[in-house]
C-alpha cells in the first residue's frame, strides 16, 4: 500500500450525524496534513502501519525472533559441544534466556570512555539497530491480494535500496570504533570497513544474476517469478556465493574475525556496556533474520509452496536459513583477516561473474527468463 | 555435525553432582579420641593452616580452610591416624572467620549428599560417554 | 607509524602473559613480553619450607601437569641424598607423569584450537580430558594438584578398579584422537591458520633454547625420557615423535602423537608392573651439596638445580622452567608476522606464564 496525499476537499465528519469537527487554520502545507489526518484514510494507514511497525515486521516479530534465535542458536552450538545450552530460564529448558540477558543488561552501567567524542559513542549502536531494521521495511512477506503485498513501505526497486542501504554498515562501524577513543577499536573498525567493502561486490554480482533471471529490481517480481522454479537450481553458484557474502556482510562465524577475542576484545564495539551492547548484539540477531529472509526470497522460492499459508511458508524457509547460519558458526574455525579478504576478492568474485555469464547465456540461447 | 544426537557430557550440578573417587581429599575430618596433641600435622603443613589450641583441657589442631591447599600430607604423617580425609568440597563460607574449623567442628561427620550422584559410564558406547 | 599495543592480561584470550606489539598496520614488528603476573616466588619459598613440605608448592608451579614437576623434585631430593626408589614406584610414577602428560596436551590442543575460533574443539577436549582427570582422581586422590609423588616413591599404591578403568578409558581415548585429527588437523580452515605460521628452523631452535615438542617439531631429535632416562623409562618401548617443518602445524601435531605414544607407556606400565613396596624411607635432613636433574614435562624440558645444607630445608632451589626458554622462542617468532598470528603462535608454543614466573 502506498503513501499517497489526497487532493484537498471539504472536510467530512468522521462520525456521520455529528457536526464537523472544528479544527485550527494553518498555513500550507499544514492543512492539507490536518485535513488528511481527519480523514478515515489516515486511520486505516495508521492501523496498517501500527500492525506491520508493531506486529509482523516489526517489534514483535523482533523480539520473538531474537529468542528464539537465540535459544536455538545456543543450544545448536552447545550440543554440538556436548553441552545442553542454557537450562534455567523458560519453559522448555531455557527458552526466555534472551529476556533474562536483556534484563541484565538493561540494569548495567552505561560507561563512555574518557575523552570520547559522545554523540558519536551514544549514536551508533542506536543507528545500527534502526539500520537493521530498516532493511525489513522493504521486503515484501507475502501477498495480501492480487498485486498487494504485506510490507511496510512498497517500492518496485526495494532489492536495490537493500542493497545500497548494506553500504552504509561500514560507516557506523567506523563511527563506533573512531568514537571509542581507542586505538584498539579504530583499528577494528578500519578491518571491518575492509571486510564489509570486499564482500559487497560479491553480494551484488549475485543478486544480479537473479534480477536477469526475473527481470525486475521489485524482490515482490522476483518471488513472483520463482512460481515454477526456484532459483536456486538455475543460480546454484550465486546462491553458494550470496550465502557466504552475507554471512560477511553481517559479520558471522566463520568470517567474523572483526568481532573476535584476537587483537582486540570485540572490533569495535569493545567499549559499550549496558544496553547499548545488547542494541549491537540485536542488531546482530535481526541481520541473521534479513539475510535469511532475503535468500529465501531470492533463492528458494519466497512464499510459494504447496498447502500452508504464504507466511507460513516464509517463515518456514527463513528458519531453515537461519539454521545453516547457526550451523556455519559452530562447524569452522575463524579465518585471519587478510585470508578473508583474499577469498572474497579472489574467490568469490570470479565465481559470481561465472554466475552472471551462465544466466546470459541462459536468457539468451534457452529464453528462459521474461525479459 | 551428528554429534548432536550424542549424549550431552554435561554433569547438571548442582542438580546432580559427580561422584567422587574413594581417595579423594575433600574437608579434613578429626577423630579426637585418637588425637594426642603431638602437632606433627602441624609441623608438616606447607602454609601453616593447622594450628594447636586449647579444647577440654587437651590440644587438639584447628585447621584454617582458607590456608589448607589439600595436600593430605597431615593425614599421612600422623601417627595415630587421627585425621582422615572426608568427600566433602562444598565448604564455602561467607567470611574468612567462618573458615577457621575449630576442632570440635572439625571432629563433624560430612554431611552426606543428598542430590543424585552421577558417574561417568558407557565410554564405550557409540553414543559417546554420558553421565547416568 | 608504529603503534604500541597491549595484548595483555585483560584480554580474553592471553592468558596471564602480557605482550607488548609494536604495530603497523596489520604487521607486528616488534614484540616485549611482561612477565611476572604470576610470580609467586616459589623458589624462595623453597627456602623456608621442609623439602617434604615443598612438594605441593611445587606442583602449583604448573597446573595441568603437576605430576611431572613434582617427579623433577622428588628425583633431585634422592639423587642428593642418594636414595634407590623401588621398582613399583618407578612403574607408578610413570603412569602418573603419562597421565599428566596427556592431560596438558589435551588443553594445549584446546587453546590452540580456541584461537582459531573453534570452540567445538576446545570443548571436546576438555570433554576428553575430564576423563583422564577422574583416573587421576582415582589414583591419587585429587583431579589437578596430586601430591602423589614425594622423595621416596609415591604415597599409595594402585587402586581397586583401577586397571579396568584405565583400560576403558585409555582405549576410548586412542580412538578417539582419531576424531579430532579429522576435525582439527584435517581441516582447511585450521590448516590455513596455522601452516607456515611461526616457522622455527633447527638451528633457531636450538640457538634458542627451545624444549619440548617445540624442539621436536624442528627436526631435532631429543627426548629426555629416551635420552637421559629416568623413572622406568628405560624399560619402556616407545617412540619420539620428530618433525621437520616446525611450523605451528606441527607443533600441534606433535603433541598429537605424543598423547598417543603416552597411552602406549601406560599399558605397558601397566602390564609391567611388578611387585614390591611403593616408599621407601628418606633421610629427614638434606646433605650438604648440590645436583641438577632433568625431566621432560609436557611443555618442555624442566631443569632442578638443588643445593642442600645440611638442615632439612633446601639452600637454594632453582626451577629451570619450560615456558621459559620456549618464551625465547616466541619472541623470536613474533617479528614481521599479520597480527592474527600472535595468538596462534602463542599457544602452539604452549607457554604457561605459570612457570614462566614461578
Amino acid at each position: 500500500m502506498s503513501l499517497r496525499i489526497p487532493t484537498p476537499s471539504p472536510l467530512e465528519p468522521l462520525i456521520p450525524g455529528l457536526p464537523p469537527l472544528p479544527l485550527p487554520t494553518l498555513p500550507p502545507p499544514f492543512d492539507k496534513l490536518v485535513e488528511f489526518i481527519a480523514t478515515p484514510d489516515f486511520v486505516k494507514l495508521a492501523v496498517d502501519l501500527g500492525l506491520k511497525l508493531l506486529l509482523f515486521p516489526g517489534l514483535a516479530f523482533i523480539l520473538l525472533y531474537a529468542m528464539l534465535a537465540v535459544w536455538a542458536e545456543r543450544k545448536l552450538h552447545a550440543r554440538i559441544h556436548l553441552r545442553i545450552g542454557p537450562y534455567h530460564v523458560g519453559p522448555i529448558f531455557g527458552l526466555f534466556q534472551l529476556v533474562a540477558d536483556g534484563i541484565k543488561l538493561l540494569g548495567k552501567e552505561i560507561i563512555t570512555p574518557k575523552d570520547a567524542h559522545k554523540l558519536g559513542y551514544h549514536l551508533a549502536p542506536v543507528l545500527i539497530m534502526v539500520l537493521s531494521m530498516t532493511f525489513l521495511a522493504f521486503i515484501p512477506y507475502f501477498p495480501t491480494g492480487p498485486d498487494r503485498y504485506w510490507t511496510v513501505y512498497y517500492t518496485e526497486y526495494s532489492l536495490l535500496v537493500i542493497l545500497a542501504l548494506t553500504s552504509l554498515k561500514p560507516f557506523i562501524m567506523i563511527l563506533a570504533g573512531w568514537a571509542s577513543n581507542n586505538k584498539y577499536t579504530t583499528m577494528g573498525a578500519m578491518r571491518a570497513a575492509f571486510q564489509l567493502l570486499a564482500y559487497e561486490v560479491p553480494l551484488m554480482l549475485s543478486a544480479a544474476s537473479v534480477v536477469m533471471l526475473a527481470g525486475s529490481f521489485d524482490l515482490a517480481k522476483i518471488v513472483e517469478a520463482q512460481a515454477e522454479m526456484w532459483f536456486i537450481v538455475p543460480c546454484f553458484l550465486g546462491f553458494i556465493v550470496f550465502f557466504v557474502a552475507t554471512m560477511a556482510e553481517i559479520c558471522r562465524r566463520p568470517l567474523d574475525i572483526i568481532t573476535a577475542e584476537q587483537e582486540i576484545v570485540f572490533g569495535p564495539w569493545t567499549e559499550y556496556t549496558g544496553m547499548e551492547y545488547g542494541l549491537v548484539m540485536m542488531a546482530e540477531y535481526v541481520d541473521v533474520a534479513v539475510a535469511s529472509f532475503l535468500v529465501t526470497m531470492l533463492f528458494l522460492g519466497g512464499w510459494h509452496g504447496p498447502g500452508l499459508h504464504p507466511l507460513a511458508w516464509v517463515l518456514i524457509k527463513m528458519g531453515v536459513v537461519s539454521m545453516f547460519f547457526m550451523i556455519g558458526r559452530s562447524t569452522w574455525p575463524r579465518l585471519r583477516i587478510d585470508q578473508l579478504l583474499d577469498a572474497g576478492w579472489r574467490k568469490l568474485i570470479p565465481m559470481s561473474l561465472i554466475q552472471v555469464v551462465i544466466v546470459l547465456s541462459l536468457i539468451q540461447v534457452l529464453k528462459v527468463a521474461p525479459a | 555435525m551428528l554429534h548432536i544426537f550424542k549424549r550431552t557430557f554435561t554433569v547438571k550440578y548442582p542438580y546432580e553432582v559427580l561422584k567422587p573417587a574413594d581417595r579423594y581429599r575433600g574437608r579434613l575430618q578429626l577423630i579426637m579420641e585418637r588425637c594426642m596433641g603431638c602437632g606433627v600435622c602441624s609441623f608438616i603443613c606447607p602454609n601453616r593452616a593447622i594450628s594447636l589450641t586449647e579444647e577440654d583441657g587437651k590440644s587438639y589442631p584447628q585447621l584454617d580452610l582458607g590456608r589448607c591447599c589439600f595436600c593430605g600430607l597431615c593425614v599421612d604423617y600422623c601417627p595415630r591416624a587421627a585425621l582422615r580425609y572426608t568427600h566433602e568440597y562444598e565448604v564455602s563460607a561467607y567470611s574468612k572467620a567462618e573458615l577457621i574449623y575449630k576442632p570440635r567442628r572439625l571432629a563433624e561427620a560430612p554431611k552426606p549428599f543428598e542430590r543424585r550422584m552421577v558417574t561417568v559410564k558407557a565410554i564405550a558406547s557409540k553414543r559417546g560417554p554420558g553421565h547416568g | 607509524m608504529p603503534v604500541r599495543v597491549a595484548w595483555g592480561v585483560q584480554h580474553p584470550m592471553s592468558g596471564h602473559l602480557t605482550l607488548y606489539l609494536d604495530v603497523d598496520g596489520d604487521y607486528v614488528l616488534n614484540t616485549e613480553p611482561d612477565v611476572g603476573y604470576t610470580h609467586r616466588g616459589l623458589e624462595k619459598t623453597a627456602e623456608y619450607r621442609h623439602f617434604i613440605q615443598f612438594v605441593p608448592v611445587i606442583e602449583r608451579a604448573c597446573n595441568f601437569d603437576a605430576s611431572n614437576f613434582a617427579l623433577g623434585y622428588a628425583r633431585a631430593v634422592e639423587a642428593l641424598m642418594g636414595v634407590e626408589v623401588p621398582e613399583r614406584a618407578e612403574y607408578l610414577r610413570v603412569i602418573a607423569a603419562e597421565l599428566s602428560r596427556i592431560m596438558s596436551h589435551l588443553y594445549a590442543q584446546a587453546l590452540l584450537s580456541m584461537t582459531g575460533g573453534f570452540e567445538t574443539m576446545t570443548v571436546w577436549s576438555a570433554n576428553d580430558r575430564e576423563l583422564v582427570l577422574d583416573l587421576l582422581e582415582m589414583l591419587t586422590g585429587a583431579r589437578v594438584t596430586h601430591t602423589y609423588i614425594v622423595p621416596g616413591g609415591v604415597r599409595a599404591d594402585l587402586p581397586e578398579g583401577f586397571r579396568e578403568r584405565a583400560e576403558e578409558v585409555l582405549s576410548y581415548l586412542e580412538r578417539r584422537i582419531w576424531d579430532y585429527y579429522k576435525m582439527l588437523f584435517q581441516n582447511k580452515t585450521f590448516q590455513d591458520r596455522t601452516m607456515g605460521v611461526g616457522v622455527l628452523s633447527r638451528e633457531e631452535a636450538i640457538e634458542l633454547g627451545v624444549t619440548g615438542p617445540n624442539l621436536r617439531a624442528s627436526g631435532v631429535d631429543f627426548d629426555t625420557r629416551r635420552d637421559d632416562p629416568y623413572a622406568a623409562y628405560d624399560k619402556l618401548d616407545f617412540d619420539v615423535v620428530v618433525f621437520k617443518e616446525g611450523d605451528a602445524y606441527t607443533r600441534a601435531l606433535v603433541r598429537f602423537y605424543e598423547i598417543a605414544e603416552s597411552i602406549k607407556i601406560i599399558r605397558q606400565a601397566l602390564k609391567d608392573l611388578p611387585e614390591g613396596p611403593v616408599r621407601c624411607k628418606v633421610p629427614p635432613t638434606l646433605p650438604k651439596g648440590e645436583v641438577y636433574t632433568r625431566v621432560e614435562t609436557g611443555r618442555g624440558e624442566l631443569g632442578i638445580y638443588l643445593v642442600g645444607a645440611g638442615g632439612n630445608r633446601p639452600y637454594r632451589l632453582k626451577i629451570s622452567a619450560p615456558s621459559f626458554r620456549n618464551l625465547m622462542g616466541l619472541i623470536h617468532l613474533c617479528r614481521d608476522v599479520p597480527m592474527g598470528d600472535i595468538p596462534v603462535i602463542y599457544y602452539s608454543f604452549d607457554i604457561l606464564l605459570l612457570d614462566v614466573d614461578r
